[in-house]
């Protein structure tokens, strides 16, 4: 069976470094990291938007390209959030707590050189999987259902509540508004309209994208307009930063683990966006690091473990949608179209009746990531010089970025309109010393966790004890009362010893 | 179950040597500019698969590219909507299908736009049956067996659908009117999740296409009891019609048609039907539908035009014996 | 802004923001049919929500000190409103939606660029007016000639 594997692993390896091929999934990973570092530019826009080319080309060397630009915009956003602490796409807001510090310490080479190493450790990760225990993988996925899914996403919203840093109510309390923010648009159930005042855009809720760029970007603007000249002054990044040194190489091999695991389980369950598994994998960091007063200030593990956890999930995403016709999310339902275009059907058989293309796609995974890497080492130059790009400059170019990025998701100027109000509504919030971050988490658990609530309790007739009986389900609630408990002791705990003194603030120009 | 594929011919020259329609005299100033086929969903769906195969070989049949523009968001209804406040003059027409056109006006109070006065038929391109498929929690051998069982405990047997008020949520009440009984409506935000459930066992059956639903049903994941077709598809031959198990006019199919803003002049509609029609019927084109159990058609305006009004008809009297109203 | 202490009337204004939005949410949820625990309503999850934002709000209001912790803040620490700037920023977004709709891509993505940019005091009429030029031929080039961008480049009406 491995022996098997590794023949036609090699027959992948030869069909993926054909000339034509190779030159297919270098551009793919080319345009893709490029596009990724455009604020608001990411995996499904910029698929969607090139998808119609591979219509005409053929079926192998259309896949390479399209998964090329999928992990490469995948590394680009991260390189924006790191460098720039623009959340270029939705998953990397999480990236950005930790990353930017670290660019405002000197340390932004060692971050990208981090994010590069856990996303092809992940990528690496995620192949073997696909290779060796896809059926092990779906059989897990079957297991959750909507009470499990219910009891993780419940766990991962008390475990991120309060990620930030600061006053953990003032979290709870943007978790909420997040939460509130996911109910806008119809409801499930009963196709009822919340929160949409008539307009009919709000239909489908408040767009990911226009909320992250928002909160994240415009707020940002508005904050710092005629206060800073360089986004990242006195922030060097080199290429010898880049290689990680011994130490940090072992601060950061857990959390990259972790990261990874978290993305594989993520990427074999439908309906899990790569914005959850990021949030859930840095919260998971945080609850787990013995000085989580670290996170937020720069701390390596903060970059490291979302990062894989991203690049392991859009690897394992794949397997349903390759071999059950099952897309994970939005963007691996365009792949779906585009192998449908081809005359390609997902399935069981696609692995036997395909196998070019199959193996070759894995074998193209792990070419695209080798290439990622050596791409970078001529493009770290002109990361540099976004860093020396004026602010005077930068905000208004960045602003068009975000414009376009979040009109070409849905070719919607209303959703341009949704930046407009999250910005303003993110620098209010910032300004009254309220995190951010929360309310992205919140946005993305919440509709996940109220509707799969109300199927559990519609398919066991209203009996909360559903949650409990399942066993799977039952252990996540566990942890999640364990947590609450703990934070409830904490709480009391610190109410009584005296307020330790602050710490100055790093200097930010 | 048996599901053959073709081998893929490059689209655009299969269709376009495919396409020998004459040129039509009284629309000969028509197109000058280029067209835009307008799809009311995101890129990627069966709509847009259809809309850019159909849109392409038009493009070349007519010498004047047929853009396709994706207009997605509340199901549908904002392309359609945009769709229907487009100048009438042939340059903008619209994917429709069964949601859009014929079961949202019975289900939604307000909808921006009337499905027939806003809209004047081109042609029904495609029918598309729905299998009814349980997962593995299932044990009844036959739909006889599932509505028996259903009958003995209603409320229980459960249905997962994409959406409350969509395609396949009227056709499990519809399936339930039938047969007497009543089914646990599941709902969910699109077919993927719906159908991983079904596949894990935790919701008991889906209706679903055989081009979203074909995977799963090979791998043995789900079993096909029934098919909404007229007759047996060749690709699944073991599949029994509704027809066949006595549910006569179990009419439930989606359909993919074009539509153009009303008003836009007739001669220009029959150069648009000529040509979409021409293209849906070649090879390239009807081959690979009829692979992934999609049936082409192509019809003339006016018996579009009929096939609505039926569709609208009999998904309004379903909505309405069923109370399924979305304010 | 200082962060050397938790600020009272921050906190106090801040805690009054949670307190109203909890109540409209609240407010707004309670018009949708509640339901009961097997067939839960629409409005059930964002009612419960309003309660808690308003429950949040209070203890944030009420106890200014409690809601702070030993950690620093970090990073931005921009604070109160920029008029100019704020200006300069919300009208370019402005401006691209309405452009956008009925001129186009090119004229939008001018649009935008320029009248963010004056928003920076240190940029000039002529500042704005290049980098506007600048950023509409990469945005072209980029978005509608490279990635075919579903927008047209100049739209009549």
């Amino acid at each position: 069976m491995i022996g098997h594997s590794l023949a036609d692993l090699s027959h992948g390896f030869a069909v993926a470094l054909l000339p034509a091929n190779l030159l297919w999934c270098f551009i793919g990973v080319l345009v893709g990291n490029l596009i990724g570092v455009l604020p608001g530019m990411g995996a499904l826009s910029a698929i969607s938007m090139l998808l119609p080319l591979t219509y005409t080309m053929a079926p192998v060397p259309a896949v390479l390209m399209l998964a090329g630009i999928f992990y490469g915009s995948q590394y680009g956003g991260a390189i924006g959030a790191i460098l720039l602490n623009l959340p270029c796409h939705p998953p990397h807001a999480v990236t950005c707590i930790d990353g930017y510090p670290m660019t405002l310490q000197g340390r932004g080479g060692t971050a990208l050189g981090i994010t590069m190493l856990a996303s092809f450790f992940a990528a690496s990760f995620g192949i073997i999987v696909m290779i060796f225990a896809s059926p092990l993988l779906v059989r897990i996925a079957f297991a959750f259902g909507p009470a499990e899914i219910f009891s993780i996403m419940l766990l991962g919203l008390v475990a991120g509540g309060t990620m930030s840093r600061g006053s953990p109510v003032k979290g709870v309390a943007m978790t909420v508004v997040g939460l509130v923010l996911g109910t806008v648009g119809t409801d499930v159930n009963t196709g009822t309209e919340r929160f949409t005042f008539g307009l009919l855009p709000l239909a489908d809720g408040v767009a990911l994208v226009a909320l992250a760029l928002g909160l994240f970007g415009v707020a940002d603007f508005l904050r710092n307009i005629n206060r800073i000249r360089f986004v990242g002054s006195g922030a060097k990044v080199r290429l010898r930063d880049m290689r990680p040194s011994g130490a940090e190489l072992r601060q950061a091999f857990l959390p990259m683990l972790r990261g990874t695991l978290v993305g594989t389980l993520f990427g074999a369950m439908p309906g899990t966006g790569p914005t959850i598994t990021t949030f859930l994998a840095y919260a998971l960091e945080r609850k787990l690091a013995r000085h989580p007063e670290r996170f937020g200030q720069g701390a390596l593990e903060g970059v490291a473990s979302p990062e894989a956890a991203s690049h392991a999930k859009i690897q394992v995403d794949f397997i349903p949608t390759m071999t059950l016709g099952i897309p994970g999310d939005a963007t691996m339902a365009l792949i779906l179209g585009a192998l449908l275009i081809q005359g390609i059907e997902p399935g069981p058989t696609l692995i036997t009746q395909h196998a070019d293309l199959f193996w070759g796609l894995i074998a193209s995974f792990w070419i695209g990531n080798v290439l990622l890497i050596l791409l970078n080492v001529p493009l770290i130059g002109l990361w540099v010089w976004l860093l020396r790009v004026p602010y005077r400059f930068l905000y208004p170019a960045a602003l068009l970025f975000i414009a376009v990025g979040v009109y070409s998701v849905n070719n919607s100027l209303f959703e341009v309109g949704e930046v407009l109000v999250f910005g303003v509504a993110g620098a209010i919030f910032a300004a009254l010393d309220f995190p951010i971050a929360p309310i992205l988490l919140g946005f993305v658990l919440g509709p996940m966790v109220e509707a799969n609530f109300r199927r559990a309790l519609l398919l066991s007739h209203g009996d909360l004890m559903v949650f409990l009986r399942h066993p799977i389900s039952a252990v996540f609630v566990g942890i999640a009362a364990a947590l609450i408990a703990i934070q409830l002791g904490l709480a009391l705990r610190r109410a009584g010893a005296p307020r330790p003194a602050r710490n100055t603030a790093p200097a930010a120009d | 179950m048996n599901i053959t594929r073709r081998s893929l011919m490059p689209l655009a020259v299969g269709a376009a040597t495919a396409l020998s329609t004459p040129g039509l005299a009284q629309a000969a100033a028509f197109p000058t500019r280029p067209m835009r086929l307008v799809v009311p969903y995101p890129p990627g769906g069966s709509a847009d698969l259809i809309g850019r195969m159909v849109a392409d070989a038009m493009g070349h049949s007519f010498s004047q590219s047929v853009i396709v523009e994706n207009k997605g968001g509340a199901s549908g209804a904002i392309g359609t909507a945009y769709a229907a406040h487009a100048r009438a003059d042939g340059y903008t027409f619209l994917m429709a299908i069964a949601d859009t056109l014929a079961i949202d006006p019975a289900v939604f109070a307000h909808l921006p736009y009337d499905p027939r006065k806003d809209f004047d038929p081109i042609s029904l391109l495609a029918v598309q049956p729905f299998v009814l498929a349980v997962g593995p929690a299932v044990k009844a051998p036959t739909l006889a067996a599932l509505m028996a069982e259903a009958k003995t405990k209603p409320n229980t047997i459960s249905f997962a659908s994409n959406g409350a008020g969509g395609l396949q949520h009227l056709a499990i009440e519809l399936l339930a009117a039938a047969a007497g009984v009543k089914l646990l409506h599941v709902p969910y935000t699109g077919a993927g999740p719906a159908l991983s459930d079904v596949m894990g066992g935790h919701v008991d059956g889906i209706f679903i296409s055989l081009q979203a639903g074909g995977s799963a049903l090979k791998a043995g994941k789900l079993r096909a009891l029934a098919i909404t077709s007229q007759k047996r598809l060749s690709i699944a031959p073991n599949v029994p019609t509704f027809a066949e198990l006595g549910y006569k006019n179990f009419n439930v199919q989606q359909w993919y048609g074009l539509v153009a803003p009303h008003g836009t002049p007739a001669p220009v509609i029959a150069a648009l039907n000529a040509r979409s029609v021409a293209a849906i019927k070649s090879p390239a084109i009807a081959g690979k539908l009829e692979a992934a159990g999609t049936e082409p058609v192509g019809s003339t305006p006016a018996a579009f035009g009929a096939f609505l009004d039926k569709q609208i008809a009999l998904w309004a009297g379903v909505a309405k014996a069923n109370h399924i109203r979305i304010e | 802004m200082g962060h050397d202490m938790p600020h009272p009337v921050r906190e106090r204004i801040g805690g009054a923001l949670m307190i109203a939005l909890g109540l409209t949410v609240t407010a707004i949820a309670a018009r949708y049919r509640l339901g009961t625990l097997a067939v839960m309503g629409p409005g059930f999850f964002p009612a419960a929500l309003g309660v808690i934002l308003v429950f949040c709000g209070g203890l944030v209001a009420i106890f200014p000190g409690a809601s702070t912790t030993s950690m620093p803040p970090i990073v931005t620490e921009g604070g109160g409103v920029d008029p100019r700037g704020w200006l300069a920023i919300l009208a370019g977004i402005v401006a691209f939606i309405v452009v956008g709709r009925y001129g186009g891509l090119m004229p939008a993505s001018f649009a935008v660029v320029a009248i963010a940019a004056l928003g920076d005091r240190s940029n000039s009429w002529r500042d704005a007016v290049l980098l506007g030029l600048v950023m509409t031929t990469v945005s072209v080039g980029v978005f509608w000639w490279m990635l075919g961008l579903q927008m047209p480049l100049f739209r009549w009406g």
